[in-house]
């Protein structure tokens, strides 16, 4: 009994921890398809001017 | 290019020594220290319980002192070191108030009491988790920052008072510092407190630093949409 | 003096348009009258402790109903831009903060002693014997929850979904507030003395110097547009 609370313990923790850094990978990789997304518009919008100002 | 190599071997020797302490952690809490008498090896919990919380009060006063540099200085980065800090600590309040019920189940008999410290952590849950809210509800970035600035500084005020009234309304938790009695700690106990100490202290300041360069970037690429819409 | 007679007709103002349509005191009145209901029927009131009970509802009843009219405080400033108007006037920020509170607590503490009357009324309590020290409690738990209040309102008001922030900010924060007025209310409806609930008084006067200090020195940043 004892140990069984010990191991939950623990491994709760190591969910919530890990859990936390997937969250932020999460939110990693949607700013990296905003940033794609930026791109590809820059892209289009510079080469409909012909001019990058 | 030179600079982000440079940032990349800080990042890997960061992450390495944070491993390295948290082996060194693991290691202590269950090899190194020693059964306690009263509790048995449930009181192990207590390694990581006792740094998270004080990990998380820590993290509140950072929110606090960002605030009153942002309210001061109008920078941003002050805005994103509040908000960092205010998830890694609400994090780690989570693990203390997951931790502790069931420490307290085997000490106590129950999953849950209306203690002091415990009350206390999650009343202060619950007051940050409103502080990581305030962006949902308002309409701009700067006001969200100001807004903010505010409610963590006012939330930290809170911080004491929440403690003493909630102390005065109940209590019955193991004095760890201060006083000795049943709860106190043996000599042996102590380096593996201490480790344990500096790997929160290691892990906050990375997971603060990584969610700061995540909301410098989030920042960044809203500058850019905003700039192309106009 | 002449701060205190600008804050004095800020919160006149406040006090003359509230007057007008009684908006706010109808609302929080009938909020507090609904929920005091829906808390008889719900919980049994005959087979309780009354006393024990009956602080805990008429605190949680007079919070809630004064979250709903705090958030009202500041819409007729949002709304016409009136309160760039006020921001113009020779005042300094704190002034129209101090105003605005003072309003706030007339228009908080005139519904909360009817509503302590009313749940008087629905649980047979018997408030005579106790009346001043609960009209100190009264004032002094008002006191401490339109500080928060007021500042935040200002916050609340100013963005589209305010209201939600409003509750979501208020009520976290003034957890010690509400658990300092049960503990103090307690005791008295119990018909002990005053000295049974001095720790409490004191612990709430000092979070009212405390919220009245910040919203004193952050209410202006909360109100830049």
């Amino acid at each position: 009994m004892s140990l069984n609370l010990l191991f939950w313990a623990y491994t709760l923790i190591w969910i919530l921890l890990a859990g936390y850094l997937g969250l932020l990978g999460l939110r990693q990789q949607a700013l990296t398809r905003r940033v794609d997304r930026l791109r590809a518009r820059l892209g289009s919008q510079t080469a409909g001017k012909q001019e990058p100002s | 290019m030179n600079l982000a190599l440079q940032t990349t071997v800080r990042s890997i020797c960061l992450w390495a020594v944070l491993t390295l302490c948290m082996l060194a952690s693991i290691h202590g809490v269950f090899l190194d220290a020693p059964r306690e008498r009263v509790m048995g090896d449930v009181q192990r919990i207590f390694y990581f319980h006792f740094p998270a919380a004080l990990g998380s009060f820590l993290a509140f006063a950072v929110v606090c002192f960002a605030g009153v540099s942002y309210l001061c200085t109008r920078q941003r980065r002050w805005d994103h070191l509040g908000r960092a800090s205010a998830e890694v600590g609400v994090l780690f309040c989570t693990i203390v108030l997951v931790s502790g019920p069931l420490w307290a189940k085997s000490a106590w008999g129950t999953w849950w009491t209306w203690e002091a410290r415990l009350t206390t952590m999650l009343v202060l849950w619950l007051l940050y988790i409103s502080y990581l809210m305030i962006g949902l509800y308002t309409d701009s970035r700067e006001q969200r920052a100001r807004a903010a600035a505010v409610v963590g500084i006012v939330a930290f005020l809170d911080v004491p008072i929440v403690y003493f009234s909630v102390k005065w309304w109940r209590g019955h938790h193991p004095i760890i510092l201060g006083r000795g009695g049943e709860g106190g700690l043996s000599p042996e106990m102590w380096p593996v407190v201490w480790i344990c100490l500096v790997t929160f202290l290691l892990l906050y300041g990375i997971l603060v630093g990584l969610r700061m360069s995540l909301a410098r970037a989030e920042d960044i690429v809203l500058d850019m949409e905003e700039h192309l819409q106009n | 003096m002449a701060y205190f007679h600008g804050v004095w007709l800020i919160a006149r103002k406040d006090l003359v348009s509230e007057s007008r349509t009684l908006e706010r005191l109808s609302s929080m009145l009938f909020l507090a009258l609904t929920v005091l209901v829906i808390f008889s029927f719900a919980l049994d009131f005959s087979r309780h402790q009354m006393a024990d009970l009956a602080a805990g509802v008429l605190w949680v009843t007079l919070s809630l109903s004064a979250v709903l009219s705090l958030h009202e405080s500041f819409r007729l400033e949002r709304e016409d831009k009136a309160l760039w108007a006020l921001r113009l006037a020779p005042l300094d920020e704190s002034a129209i903060y101090l105003g605005k509170l003072l309003a706030n607590l007339l228009l908080l503490g005139g519904p909360a002693v009817l509503t302590l009357l009313l749940g008087a009324l629905f649980f047979n309590l018997d408030l005579a014997p106790a009346a001043a020290p609960l009209a100190l409690v009264l004032l002094l738990n008002m006191l401490g929850f339109a500080s928060l209040g007021t500042l935040f309102a200002a916050l609340s008001s100013s963005t589209r979904r305010g209201e939600i922030l409003l509750h979501l900010l208020l009520l976290p924060l003034s957890i010690p507030l509400i658990l300092a007025a049960v503990r103090s209310t307690t005791p008295l409806l119990l018909g002990r003395g005053f000295s049974a609930i001095t720790l409490w008084l004191k612990l709430t006067v000092i979070m009212d110097i405390a919220f009245v200090t910040a919203g004193i020195l952050l209410f202006e940043y909360l109100t830049e547009e």
